[in-house]
């Protein structure tokens, strides 16, 4: 693989970052194109404008259901950015969803390439400094929730290991 | 299964005031009027958020006599964990799979 784990990569933040061969306005279409999204990430009827709403129909890996998505940012061929919303549909209540966001950052590179940098986060442990204190104080109870996390989903967890964790 | 309770997770911190009230036990066990203290909000609005907390696994409660302790469970956060771990394990497998849809790609 030729992803790196960010350094800034931690609980709060998921990044992968590579390099393509092709450039930022093909990896943009294949980014916004419904058809060449749902090739590569999961069926969906994006529309890449500010405010447009689409969604993607969830891979089992991620839990299935829907993934409602609203873009927040769309500057081609450069940068894209949207909610990502996993609705609970096994419950009535509209509110119980699990909000995040992501975001596509495209730069072109010396040879005509593209860097991306990609990110999700604005999860809501995002703010909670005090808690990934108390992780770091009772690390026994913690470990084993993520080794058992990291088993189930190994070998790619190695790219970004959960840094409060250890 | 899982994904409710990483809902209820979610749902329980998205609430600022709420993150607030976690936060404030993750220093140490405390009572609701010593948790009251240190917010501008009455002691019901407090419990009702404890309530929130507990249901969803982020907070226990301690009875003693007529008085009730609360402090965060360390296991509460496990779920949000595990919900990130997938993801964690789920972009770099779909960044593999946008290398091969570009190479297929009319340019």
């Amino acid at each position: 693989m030729t992803h790196e784990a960010d350094p800034n990569d931690s609980i709060d933040s998921i990044v992968v970052e590579c390099d393509l061969a092709e450039p930022p306005t093909q990896v943009w279409k294949a980014l916004t194109d419904p058809e060449l999204l749902s090739a590569w990430l999961m069926p969906n009827d994006i529309r890449p404008h500010i405010g447009a709403r689409f969604t993607f129909q969830a891979d089992a890996d991620v839990g299935g259901g829907i993934i409602e998505c609203e873009v927040l940012a769309a500057e081609p061929p450069s940068l894209l950015r949207y909610s990502w919303r996993s609705d609970d549909s096994d419950r009535d209540s509209r509110d119980r969803t699990l909000d995040s966001v992501v975001t596509f950052v495209l730069t072109e590179t010396a040879d005509g390439g593209t860097h991306l940098r990609f990110v999700h986060d604005g999860f809501p442990i995002g703010a909670m400094q005090p808690v990934a204190q108390l992780a770091e104080a009772t690390p026994t109870v913690i470990d084993l929730e993520v080794e058992r996390t990291r088993r189930r989903t190994s070998p790619t967890m190695a790219t970004g290991g959960l840094r409060w964790a250890a | 299964m899982y994904r409710m309770i990483e809902a209820d997770v979610f749902r329980a911190l998205a609430d600022p005031t709420r993150r607030a009230v976690y936060e404030r036990l993750a220093g140490r066990e405390m009572s609701v009027s010593e948790l009251t203290a240190g917010f501008a909000i009455s002691q019901p609005a407090i419990s009702q958020h404890l309530a929130a907390l507990r249901g969803a696994g982020l907070v226990r409660e301690r009875r003693q006599g007529r008085h009730a302790y609360y402090r965060i469970d360390p296991n509460g956060l496990a779920p949000l964990v595990r919900w990130i771990a997938r993801y964690r394990a789920f972009w770099p497998k779909r960044i593999d799979k946008l290398k091969q849809v570009l190479k297929g790609m009319e340019p």
